[in-house]
């Protein structure tokens, strides 16, 4: 009994192990025929239908109405339900749907788009006559191409928009509080319609669904101008271009007024030019540009009364020479480092020189103190120190000579100009940028997205920050959860990066300066902390005690990161490039190792095209693989293994006239590595199976939005010229090359499609651990923006 | 809505009431015998025949494709698909014709003119086909006189230097086409050939610009041509282009002139920088207000970035 069960035991245990693994049978890969014979075109002959169609057709291209109609006619006596029945009967194609396309044929021949649209619906709407799918589709697609119907609608998604946002406003606080929060539900709602109005105050008095409306009524008034409707339409359209001018010129009054406060005098006077140039006689543009002119001209008069040369006796010999000897002397950091002798010469000589000066000047500020100037002499002083590479000792004394008072001291202008100067000051820039990064971070761990600035920056200061204001305080309260569980930075912003930029702006310049070491130690925490390798390994021989064996785990790294660049890079060219790159660079890492191993694979299988089709599309769409198309040998795609069977990567288009197919490997396991045959196919082949292939799926791109290929000139342009039979010339460059990729819908959105909900709106469950608090309430959706939105921004 | 109210009920499960299709059946039904493939695509395509395409955009088909580019193409997948049930040749007029209005929206003059030629045996088509075929190759021997709008990438792009043949020769071409139009040719040929002139101006609009700096007073004279073009061809789909061109002009000279006779140079003429300028800023103003308009971004961005060139002139040698 106990042997027994033993076996059993044994038995379940192997079957257990052989599903567990996968029983696969065996697939040959080879010894059978990847393709089979294509359809025959054998000629048949034309019925009594087919010329009354043809006849209709060319009425249609070239006759007057009359003829039209009377061919519709013909074609309607001849396809009654008898005809039919024999189609059927004789095994010629039934042509069930032709009555409506014929019908629509004549419409197509009326000449007038209105017309056609009034025509369409009818024919939609006729209980006799039942259009197929899709010609159901490309009817609609004409009804509402009608340029008053979509300003219709882009109004109606104004007005929605409008709606949702006030749905919004009363029903989710309500909502929201519905468990542990109806005490502070009243305030919730006082605090959300407080802001739902200042959104409403701050939205653009046009909303871009209302500027879209405004073009498809221009649209509709240049292509009907004389209608009876086209006076009306005019006046609106009128009033939406007067109100889309002043939305405009208060835009840029909106951006002199920033740029004034900002100090930026040109710029707020070239604002409002802008807006007068679109609304002339605005006041408030008239204003703003004189002001903004009066401040410029006052600067300007400070400016002069700065440069104007000084009426003083003139310098001392002394310091005249001095000043000789500082204008012709050379920073010794800039200087090319080149160990010649002629170099070494150069250097010894520049730095006689400017010792000198230091020292002429040290004399100079000794004898006289207290002297006129004074300052002057200061100022040279530092410059010189600068040059001779005491940047700190220079800096120091610039920035006692810019504390002074400029009213008393002739250089104290020069001085906090040089501190000031992004270029000049390179290192105080960097140490500036820093304290900014720090403050802008500190801001936004305490206030959140409130650090940045106004929520309502069109209304007053005191309001908009009342309005903000309990917002504010919760957030300030939530910060200490923030700080453990939130961002660290902004979403898509890096407060560290002005000083990174700062930072290498100081080592191209001063690459032995003083300071070279803890720049670099900082932007090399900085590098490696956002995981950029190749920058990091860049700094890392500039850090104080480089360790061998940590350098090659980050050139290691630096490799990796290259290659996954290359494996993102979209042509095969520039992946070459990069992957040479990445060996040249990195000769000695694993990535490099990899790297080369992967361009030697490129370069052994390179074709100039990758147009798939996988085996799902194929089997999809049957067509496609059938012998009016590709004629693959059906046993491919007959799930057996046995016989050999495509693997889920299906058929490939090589460019020219090759045919590449993945079968599924000896193992009989789809997920292993297919096994490729290439196969030559006659040009006749490749030209039937590609204008199957188009036409396929223009078909379910008509009868199925969500089936649509997504365009690609390069696939196009392949497929165009195999068609024509021009492809036996390969055309082997990168930029010619498509990897397109037929997919089924199965691949595309999995087993179920996800579909638009037909309710309005969303229903939220909503919970805050913050106040404990848990609600539910439907969430009204914004109408989708249409795709040409960014043309109206 | 309907369209979503209908897909909320097929996944409600409801498909009996409203009779859903699913997508196979759907592609049964609208799979088309030969000659119904053929009148589909005809019938698409005749709609777009009258389309004015010198003032409007031509149209796209349901795949967003140029229509006439779409309908050829459909008709070559026809063509060698059901080359068996088309081979009784009583419809191969109808796609002959057809391809040849294709072919004349897409400048293939010549090509239109042989379809056309092929297409004149039948007695519906007679007329039209003929008229077709005589204006096709008209437009295309006119195209023959005259400097090409040459490929910019192509072994032959020397411009002539004789700037009055170049001047007279797309005359003459334009003549043609003017006296083709005065004879009041049906649609859609009237909007044809106001595109070939229109294109016959651009390309002595950009003959005049390549070569401003060879020619005496070549800058005067490129402006002024490209001003021609805003002038003659102002109801046409591309006039917004024109006037990106003339500002896009205009800003180059405006670089030019500050490379030349720097601001702060003694050389530096205000008023005539200021000319350059206003004339750039006001064209790309004008389309740059043109909402719903892939234009209007162009114009936009190059606005900016011309007026923050225009503000590192010094403000005491350039006020806005």
């Amino acid at each position: 009994m106990v042997t027994a069960s033993r076996i059993d035991l044994t038995g379940l245990l192997a079957l257990a192990l052989a599903l567990g693994t996968g029983c696969h049978s065996m697939a040959p890969t080879s010894g059978f025929p990847l393709l089979g014979p294509t359809a025959l075109v054998e000629p048949i002959p034309a019925t009594a239908l087919d010329r009354a169609v043809a006849e209709l057709a060319a009425a249609a291209l070239a006759g007057s109405p009359e003829q039209v109609d009377a061919a519709l006619a013909h074609v309607e006596e001849l396809h009654d339900d008898e005809a039919i029945r024999l189609a059927k009967q004789q095994g010629r194609p039934p042509m069930e749907g032709l009555v409506p396309l014929a019908i629509d044929l004549r419409n197509s021949a009326l000449d007038d788009p209105a017309a056609y649209r009034e025509a369409s619906e009818e024919l939609l709407e006729s209980w006799s006559l039942e259009p197929d799918p899709a010609l159901k589709a490309r009817l609609e697609r004409a009804i509402n191409d009608d340029p008053l119907k979509l300003a219709s609608e882009r109004k109606w998604d104004h007005w929605e928009s409008l709606w949702a946002s006030t749905f919004n406003a009363v029903v989710e606080p309500l909502g929201g509080s519905l468990m542990g929060g109806f005490v502070i539900a009243p305030f919730r709602l006082a605090t959300r319609l407080t802001n739902y109005a200042a959104a409403l105050y701050s939205r653009p008095s046009m909303s871009l669904q209302e500027r879209q409306a405004l073009v498809h009524r221009r649209q509709y008034l240049l292509q009907y101008p004389d209608t009876p409707d086209t006076k009306a339409i005019r006046q609106q359209v009128e009033a939406g271009e007067k109100e889309l001018d002043e939305m405009q010129a208060e835009h840029y009054l909106e951006l002199a007024e920033a740029s004034l406060d900002s100090h930026h005098y040109r710029l707020a006077e070239l604002q409002a030019s802008r807006a007068l140039r679109i609304e002339p006689t605005d006041a408030d543009a008239f204003a703003l540009r004189a002001i903004a002119r009066h401040q410029r001209d006052r600067v300007s008069v400070l400016r002069e009364r700065a440069v104007q040369a000084s009426e003083a006796a003139p310098p001392d010999l002394a310091l005249m020479t001095v000043l000789e000897a500082l204008l012709t002397s050379s920073n010794l950091a800039q200087l090319p480092f080149v160990d010649t002798a002629d170099a070494r010469s150069r250097q010894r000589h520049e730095r006689d020189r400017l010792e000198r000066l230091v020292d002429a000047l040290r004399i100079l500020q000794q004898t006289d103190p207290d002297g006129e100037l004074s300052d002057e002499t200061s100022y040279t002083l530092a410059l010189a120190q600068y040059d001779l590479g005491f940047e700190n000792e220079s800096w120091k004394k610039l920035r006692a000579l810019a504390a002074k008072d400029p009213l008393e001291s002739n250089m104290q202008r020069h001085a906090q100009a040089l501190l000031a100067d992004p270029w000049q000051n390179t290192y105080g820039n960097f140490m500036r940028q820093r304290r900014r990064a720090n403050d802008k971070a500190i801001r936004f761990r305490l206030f959140g997205g409130y650090a940045f600035g106004r929520r309502y920056p069109k209304l007053p200061f005191g309001l908009s920050f009342l309005i903000e204001l309990p917002a504010l305080a919760q957030t300030l309260v939530m910060a200490p959860v923030r700080l453990v569980f939130g961002a660290w930075n902004p979403q898509g912003q890096d407060f560290d990066r002005p000083p990174a930029i700062a930072g290498y702006r100081y080592l191209r310049q001063a690459p032995q300066g003083q300071h070279t070491r803890q720049v670099a130690e900082w932007l090399y925490d900085y590098e490696t902390k956002r995981g950029d390798w190749v920058a990091a390994l860049n700094l890392y021989d500039l850090q104080a005690s480089p360790n061998a064996l940590q350098r090659l785990a980050l050139a290691e790294k630096a490799a990796s990161q290259q290659l996954a660049a290359a494996d993102r890079a979209g042509r095969r060219d520039w992946r070459g490039s990069i992957l040479r790159g990445v060996v040249r660079e990195f000769p000695d890492s694993d990535a490099g190792y990899r790297a080369g191993w992967q361009l030697r694979q490129e370069l052994e299988t390179l074709s100039p095209q990758r147009i798939r089709i996988t085996k799902s599309f194929l089997l999809e769409n049957p067509s496609v693989a059938g012998p009016h198309g590709l004629a693959l040998n059906p046993a491919l795609l007959d799930g057996e293994n046995r016989n050999g069977e495509i693997h889920p990567n299906g058929v490939t288009f090589l460019g020219a006239q090759v045919l590449e197919v993945a079968l599924v490997a000896e193992s009989g396991n789809a997920k292993d590595a297919a096994v490729r045959r290439r196969q030559e196919i006659t040009s006749q082949r490749l030209a039937r199976a590609v204008a199957m292939l188009d036409e396929t799926v223009l078909l379910n791109n008509q009868i199925d939005d969500g089936d649509a290929v997504t365009p690609d000139a390069f696939r196009e342009h392949y497929l165009e010229r195999a068609r024509l039979g021009l492809v036996g010339d390969p055309d082997m460059r990168a930029s010619a090359e498509s990897t397109y990729v037929y997919e089924s819908l199965r691949e595309r959105y999995g087993m179920v499609r996800g579909r638009d909900s037909i309710l309005p709106f969303d229903l939220v469950f909503q919970g805050s651990v913050s106040d404990l608090r848990l609600g539910a309430f439907p969430r009204w959706r914004q109408p989708r923006e249409t795709p040409d939105a960014f043309l109206y921004r | 809505m309907t369209r979503g109210l209908t897909l909320g009920l097929c996944a409600l499960g409801l498909p009996a009431l409203i009779g859903c299709k699913s997508l196979a059946e759907k592609r049964e039904e609208a799979s088309y015998a030969p000659t119904e493939s053929v009148i589909e695509v005809v019938a698409v395509l005749r709609r777009h025949i009258p389309d004015n395409t010198y003032r409007f955009p031509p149209g796209s088909d349901y795949s967003g494709r140029n229509v006439y580019r779409a309908s050829l193409l459909r008709l070559e997948n026809l063509s060698e698909l059901h080359a068996g049930s088309l081979r009784a040749g009583h419809i191969d007029e109808v796609i002959q014709f057809s391809k040849a209005r294709a072919l004349e929206r897409l400048r293939a003059y010549d090509l239109a003119a042989q379809h056309f030629d092929q297409a004149s045996q039948s007695s519906v088509l007679h007329k039209d086909a003929e008229r077709g075929a005589h204006l096709n190759a008209a437009i295309a021997g006119a195209l023959q006189i005259g400097l090409p709008l040459a490929d910019p990438m192509g072994p032959d792009t020397k411009l002539p230097d004789n700037s009055a043949d170049v001047v007279a020769q797309l005359d003459t071409r334009i003549a043609i086409f003017t006296a083709l139009l005065r004879n009041q040719p049906p649609p859609p040929y009237p909007a044809i050939l106001r595109e070939e002139i229109e294109r016959a101006d651009v390309t002595r609009a950009r003959y005049f610009t390549a070569m401003r700096h060879a020619l005496q007073n070549g800058n005067l004279r490129a402006v002024a041509e490209w001003q021609r073009v805003i002038a003659r061809h102002g109801p046409s789909k591309l006039r917004r282009r024109h006037m990106l061109e003339a500002a896009n002009l205009y800003a180059e000279l405006a670089y030019e002139y500050v490379i030349a006779m720097p601001p702060e140079s003694l050389t530096f003429d205000p008023p005539m920088f200021r000319e350059l300028v206003d004339g750039a800023t006001h064209l790309y103003e004008a389309v740059a207000h043109q909402d719903g308009t892939p234009e209007k971004l162009e114009a936009s961005r190059r606005l900016e970035a011309f007026l923050a060139f225009t503000l590192q002139v010094d403000g005491d040698r350039f006020t806005n």
